[in-house]
C-alpha cells in the first residue's frame, strides 16, 4: 500500500515541524476525529472539541472518502476531485461546528482503516467516531466503521452513539457518503481558528 | 467532583484496559469511576457462568471487580452489578440512571474471534447514552497479561 510506504515520511515531516515554537499542544498526543456530513458525524466532531479542550492535546479532524474512478476519469483525477470534496466538507464541518483550533486531513481509502493508520502515525491519545446507530443486520454483513475500529485501532476508540449524539446536537443534516475505491493519498490544508465551542456537563468542569 | 465515568468489568482479559483508561481519564476530569460488573446472560456468554445461581452470579461479579478494583484504590470503591441476559441494555440503563458522561469498555481483543470480540462494545455503541470509549487490550499491558493468566487457570 501507499500508504504504508510513505507514512515513515510524513511521520518525520510532522514530528520536525513540531519541534517548532508553537509546540506545547503538539509534543503531546493529538486526538483523532473521523467526520462526514452526517449529523452523527458532527456529533463527534463537537465532542472530540470539548475532549481536545479539556484535555489540552491537539485535535486532527479526518474525513476519509472512497472516489470511485469512473467514466473514463483516470485514478489521479478522481483521487483529486475527492479530496478537493472532503477540503470543502472538512471547512465546512469545522466552520459550522466551530471546532476550534483544529487540524485536517482528507484520507482517501476506506474509513476504517485509514482513521487507524492515521492514529497510528500521530501516536494519536484516542479516536473518536459518531456510530449511525441500530444496523445490526448491515453491520454484521459489512461491518461498521466503529466495529472495525474497535478491531483494529491502535489506542482507544471513542464512538457517540446516536443517543448521545441527540443531546448535543442542534441541528446537522443527513450527508451523503462516497463510495467506490481510492488511492491512499492525504493531504493536509491548514489550519484553522475558531471561537465557541457547545458544551455539556461532563466537559464543562466543576 | 464533575461527572461520572462508568468502567465495563466483564469477566474478559479486556477489563484491566477498561480500567486504565477510565483511571486515567478521571484523573484528567475530577471525574468519579462506577466500576460496573455483570451478572447474568453476559457471565454465562463470557463462558465462566453457566449454570450459575443469580446469587452466585452475582457474587462472582463482584469479586471481580474487587480483584481489578485491589484493596487500595479509593477512586474504585464505587460498584454496581447489571443484571439480564441483555449486557449493553442493562449497561445503558445504568449509565442513564447514574446520568453517566461517559462508559469505558475492553475490546475483548484476542479472546474471541473478530465478531464476538466487538459485539457488545458495538451493541453498546448504538444504544448508549453517552459516549462510549472502547479500550484496547494493548492499553492495559501487565494488567491484561495478568487476567488473561488468571482467566486460563480458571478454566
Amino acid at each position: 500500500m501507499e500508504a504504508a510506504t510513505h507514512g515513515t515520511a510524513v511521520f518525520e515531516a510532522r514530528s520536525s515541524r513540531a519541534m517548532g515554537p508553537k509546540t506545547s499542544v503538539r509534543t503531546r498526543k493529538p486526538l483523532v476525529c473521523g467526520v462526514d456530513d452526517s449529523a452523527y458525524g458532527r456529533a463527534a466532531a463537537r465532542v472530540a472539541a470539548r475532549l481536545a479542550e479539556r484535555l489540552r492535546r491537539a485535535l486532527l479532524v479526518v474525513h476519509v472518502t472512497r472516489v470511485p474512478a469512473a467514466f473514463g476519469d483516470s485514478a489521479a483525477a478522481a483521487g483529486e476531485r475527492g479530496l478537493r470534496r472532503g477540503e470543502s466538507l472538512l471547512a465546512t464541518v469545522i466552520a459550522e461546528e466551530g471546532l476550534g483550533p483544529a487540524d485536517h486531513r482528507v484520507e482517501l481509502g476506506a474509513a476504517a482503516d485509514r482513521l487507524a493508520g492515521v492514529a497510528e502515525e500521530e501516536d494519536a491519545e484516542l479516536i473518536v467516531v459518531g456510530s449511525r446507530g441500530r444496523g445490526a443486520l448491515r453491520a454484521a454483513l459489512l461491518g461498521s466503521v466503529s466495529s472495525q475500529l474497535i478491531a483494529s485501532a491502535p489506542c482507544p476508540v471513542l464512538v457517540v452513539p446516536p443517543g448521545a449524539a441527540a443531546t448535543c446536537l442542534s441541528g446537522g443534516r443527513t450527508g451523503a457518503r462516497s463510495t467506490g475505491n481510492g488511492g491512499s493519498r492525504r493531504q493536509k490544508i491548514g489550519l484553522r481558528k475558531q471561537g465557541a465551542t457547545h458544551h455539556r456537563p461532563f466537559l464543562e468542569g466543576a | 467532583m464533575s461527572g461520572t465515568i462508568i468502567c465495563a468489568v466483564d469477566n474478559s482479559g479486556s477489563a484491566g484496559a477498561a480500567v486504565q483508561v477510565a483511571r486515567r481519564l478521571a484523573e484528567r476530569f475530577g471525574a468519579r469511576i462506577l466500576l460496573v460488573g455483570f451478572a447474568g446472560g453476559f457471565a454465562a456468554r463470557g463462558g465462566n457462568g453457566d449454570g450459575l445461581s443469580a446469587g452466585q452470579a452475582r457474587a462472582d461479579a463482584t469479586r471481580q471487580m474487587e480483584r481489578i478494583a485491589g484493596p487500595d484504590d479509593l477512586s474504585l470503591v464505587e460498584q454496581r452489578v447489571a443484571e439480564g441476559d441483555e449486557p449493553a441494555e442493562a449497561l445503558a440503563v445504568i449509565a442513564a440512571e447514574e446520568a453517566a458522561d461517559l462508559i469505558v469498555v475492553g475490546a475483548r481483543r484476542g479472546l474471541f474471534g473478530r465478531t464476538l470480540r466487538t459485539a457488545f462494545a458495538q451493541e453498546l455503541a448504538e444504544t448508549a447514552p453517552c459516549p462510549v470509549v472502547v479500550a484496547p487490550p494493548e492499553a492495559a499491558g501487565v494488567v491484561v497479561g495478568r487476567l488473561v493468566a488468571e482467566r486460563l487457570r480458571q478454566e
